[in-house]
């Protein structure tokens, strides 16, 4: 009696973890392929400004991830291993963030929620998903700025209003700066795999170098008196990132700034 | 590498519960993350001119009492900035590149990145896993699946001998130190679908008996020739065949094994004729699809189903794709490939569906089974195939053209038997086909197409269509000489035609004459049609002659009956049809019509 019990017990868990792997080996492929289409279509829709650029098969390639995500946060729910569970819901918020959901951030809940706990234990999935919603809001940011920023180096528009708004975005941004710092910060004080950590970096430095400086030059065009300011503030943000080790454009410290 | 480590390896994995989950577990969560990029703003050249001429080292150009390009620059309490307007930004842009120019190149960081990037996951230190524990696990990881239902299926059994063959041919060809490159990552995986597919046909055929030396070669010339084909050099490259695998490997390695158990005797034999045509199949179906795109879902459904047709024949007539220096024609499989697909990517409506899918694999299964008839050193039997089912495509939107509602009358199931039935009768009869240029026809074909364009609809069914099919395809394939003789000046122009044509007309006639009594359609149409072609056949000379005359008298036949609809039925009209048609053609008079004459035709026919 012993032994058929025994025997049942390690048998049953088989096919049962067989499938969540399989699960999330689809999972992990599917994110994979559809953020490869979605990357090559957008590549070609900006190097095109006529046909074929396929703006159908462009939001096909979003709706796939879209169902990705929610598919994937399903079956991340059902799933019994822990780690496999948070893996799944990994896959799931960077479908929903690469799908540009408007509740993408909601999508990070649970898993968030199920890292609380484990942290230790699925350490690089739980790293991705502690700092997947601030990345999510700053490709946010950058979707809307996008608009502002060409009607500000084109001329189209009401200087001031748009200037105005410009603003906003790059203070939006230094708050996102700031967080992607503490969330470097903590990613590794978790003891994330060294390649996690120098991806998120090299990763992050579009908006360190790129973002900041982009917006602030718009800034430079259509509301001059704020931009020696946002040069200082740029300068104290990537400062800041390079002391918590994240490798990012050096710039000289304008004028006027106050020591930081 | 020692296969039986692996097996053994695999079987513990199996049975011990808990290394298992932890193996196969690590496995799955251990797999490379993706990170994808932040997205891009559009990028404002002012910016990096600002941060430019910021620097220490630069800002003398800007500003001073020698700066030369302070012009372009402003230079206040509150503001250290370039000028915005076009030609300051120019000059600017100049300047700088001018003085970068004269300095040495300087290391800087990267912009923003291009792509996505994978994170690896192995912890610091750490190696990749070796091969040994690769293959193991991944093999673990597709058993795992079966074990569950099919408790058996390792220990000594067909899996096992799948699982001995995967490991020896991976091992084969993956390097010692577990660096894999994209090459050997596309031959694990790829092999573990195969492998996958190979479980579940055995799972599903339990009695087939899996050969560990028949497996690897298949693994050998399918899999790695296939990854070694394509190019895999930049990004575009790899997420292309992706692609490419992704969408066709699950259907070809499901025909590949769902053939060799329906026929594991072609595989098993000594010659491996078979295994390298299955092989070079495989090439050519990847390399077409490849080609041609796969955006188009019937062109796949068309590829793959045409793939699976040739499997078969691959099975059953193996030296059909071998040449004379024992290798595989890779030119032939992959113009058979082509030829098919692009038939039905440009046939019409309602042919560039699944219609024309299972014609093309009618045509195939049929004219390879009788591939010696077809020995045309001009012309290939693949091309004839193709050419058959063209002309049935073109032929019959030839119809719709002329005759808008004659589609009305079939289904596409009947339209798929009537391509099945000339199909089946040119595998046989291939002096049925005459060459028009360079292309082949079909007698047969134009004379049904003409006369179906000419018909009126109300007369016939499908199902009324489909006998005369019949019985015209038989006579075509015993005497394609005579009713079905084609002129290649004028192909349409054909005595079958012709006669099925005059019975039409009369048909029409016995309508307008005698509206909803007309006996003149349906079944006993299709019954005269029937009778006229098979009984002109035998004497195409008198039939040619005497048809003006027949179609007289039946025309006259039709006035005297049209106020005598209550005593002749079809089953009489018929008879009269027979006697007459006999007297026409041994060029008898046929007097007026009375009631005595026709009880004596009738009385004939009877006797």
């Amino acid at each position: 009696m012993k032994l058929i019990k025994l025997i049942i017990t390690i048998t049953l868990p088989l096919p049962v973890l067989a499938c969540s792997t399989g699960n999330l080996h689809q999972a992990n492929s599917a994110l994979s392929n559809s953020y490869d289409t979605l990357l090559a279509q957008e590549a070609h829709c900006k190097n095109t400004r006529t046909p074929p650029c396929d703006l159908f098969v462009l939001q096909g390639a979003k709706d796939a991830l879209a169902d990705l995500a929610k598919d994937t946060a399903a079956q991340a729910k059902k799933a019994r291993d822990i780690a496999i569970k948070i893996a799944l819901y990994r896959v799931s918020a960077t479908a929903a963030w690469q799908a540009e959901l408007d509740n993408a951030v909601s999508y990070t809940n649970e898993g968030v929620k199920a890292c609380a706990e484990n942290f230790s234990e699925v350490v690089n999935h739980c790293g991705m998903l502690t700092i997947i919603p601030n990345l999510i809001l700053v490709d946010k940011i950058t979707l809307e700025a996008t608009p502002v920023l060409e009607d500000i180096q084109s001329s189209a528009g009401d200087m001031a209003t748009l200037g105005q708004q410009a603003q906003g975005f790059f203070d939006a941004y230094v708050d996102r700066a700031n967080t992607t710092i503490a969330d470097y910060k903590k990613l590794k004080a978790n003891h994330v795999a060294s390649t996690l950590l120098e991806g998120f970096a090299l990763q992050s430095a579009t908006l360190f170098n790129d973002h900041l400086g982009n917006v602030n030059a718009a800034i430079l065009r259509a509301k001059p008196d704020s931009y020696q300011r946002n040069r200082c503030t740029r300068y104290k943000t990537l400062s800041n990132a390079e002391a918590a080790g994240i490798k990012v454009k050096q710039i000289s410290k304008p004028r006027g700034c106050t020591p930081s | 590498m020692n296969t039986a480590l692996v097996l053994a390896g695999v079987d513990a994995l199996i049975k011990l519960s808990n290394a298992t989950n932890k193996a196969i577990k690590d496995h799955a969560v251990n797999d490379d993350i993706l990170f994808p990029h932040l997205k891009d703003l559009p990028n404002d050249p002012l910016g990096r001119i600002s941060d430019f001429f910021n620097e220490p080292e630069n800002t003398a150009y800007v500003s001073g009492p020698a700066a030369k390009y302070a012009a372009y620059w402003q230079d206040n309490d509150n503001l250290f900035a370039p000028k915005t307007d076009k030609q300051s930004l120019d000059t600017l842009a100049m300047a700088m590149a001018e003085i970068e120019s004269t300095r040495p190149s300087v290391n800087r960081p990267a912009s923003a990145s291009a792509g996505r990037i994978m994170i690896r996951q192995w912890v610091d230190g750490e190696k990749p896993l070796s091969p040994i524990a690769r293959i193991t696990i991944a093999a673990a990881d597709i058993a795992l699946d079966y074990v569950g239902s099919h408790p058996g299926i390792i220990g000594g059994g067909n899996g096992a001998r799948l699982i001995s063959a995967y490991a020896a041919t991976l091992a084969s060809h993956l390097p010692d130190d577990g660096n894999l490159s994209t090459q050997n990552d596309f031959i694990q995986s790829l092999s573990g679908i195969l492998l996958r597919t190979a479980f579940d046909t055995v799972s599903k055929n339990p009695d087939w008996i899996v050969s560990e030396e028949h497996f690897k070669t298949l693994i050998e010339r399918t899999i790695v020739p296939l990854v070694e084909t394509f190019p895999l050099n930049s990004e575009t490259d790899k997420v292309n065949f992706k692609t490419l695998t992704d969408t066709l490997m699950g259907p070809v390695t499901n025909a590949i094994l769902a053939t060799i158990a329906d026929n594991p005797q072609a595989f098993l034999g000594s010659g491996l004729s078979a295994d390298k045509a299955i092989g070079a199949l495989t090439q050519a179906v990847f390399k077409t699809a490849n080609d041609i795109g796969l955006e188009d879902q019937f062109t796949r459904d068309g590829l793959v189903s045409t793939y699976k047709a040739l499997l078969t024949v691959v099975a059953e007539k193996p030296n059909l794709f071998i040449e004379s220096n024992g290798e595989p024609s890779q030119t032939l499989l992959e113009g058979l490939l082509t030829g098919f697909a692009n038939v039905v990517r440009q046939a019409p409506y309602p042919y560039n569906g699944q219609l024309g899918i299972e014609l093309s694999k009618t045509a195939l299964q049929q004219i390879s089974t009788n591939a010696h008839l077809f020995a045309d050193p001009n012309k290939p039997w693949q091309t004839t195939a193709a050419e058959v089912v063209e002309s049935i495509t073109t032929k019959s939107y030839q119809v719709i053209v002329s005759n808008g509602d004659a589609y009305d009358v079939f289904s596409e199931q009947q339209l798929l038997t009537y391509g099945r039935i000339v199909l089946n009768h040119v595998a046989k009869s291939p002096s049925m086909l005459t060459q028009t240029g360079n292309k082949s026809q079909l007698g047969l074909i134009n004379a049904i197409a003409t006369s179906m364009a000419s018909s009126d609809t109300l007369l016939l069914t499908g199902d009324d269509w489909l006998s005369i099919v019949k019985v015209a395809a038989a006579e075509a394939a015993s005497n394609p000489m005579r009713l079905f003789n084609l002129d290649p000046q004028n192909p349409d122009d054909i005595l079958a035609s012709q006669l099925i044509n005059l019975l039409l007309d009369v048909a029409k006639d016995s309508a307008s004459q005698q509206g909803k009594t007309n006996v003149i359609f349906g079944q006993t149409l299709s019954q005269a049609i029937s009778i006229l072609l098979t009984e002109s056949a035998g004497r195409v000379l008198a039939a040619t002659q005497a048809k003006d005359k027949l179609k007289e008298a039946l025309l006259r036949l039709n006035t005297y009956l049209s106020d005598k609809t209550n005593q002749y039925g079809s089953h009489a009209w018929l008879a009269l049809f027979r006697q007459l048609l006999v007297k026409v053609l041994a060029n008898e008079e046929i007097p007026a019509f009375s009631e005595q004459y026709l009880a004596q035709l009738i009385e004939g026919a009877n006797t």
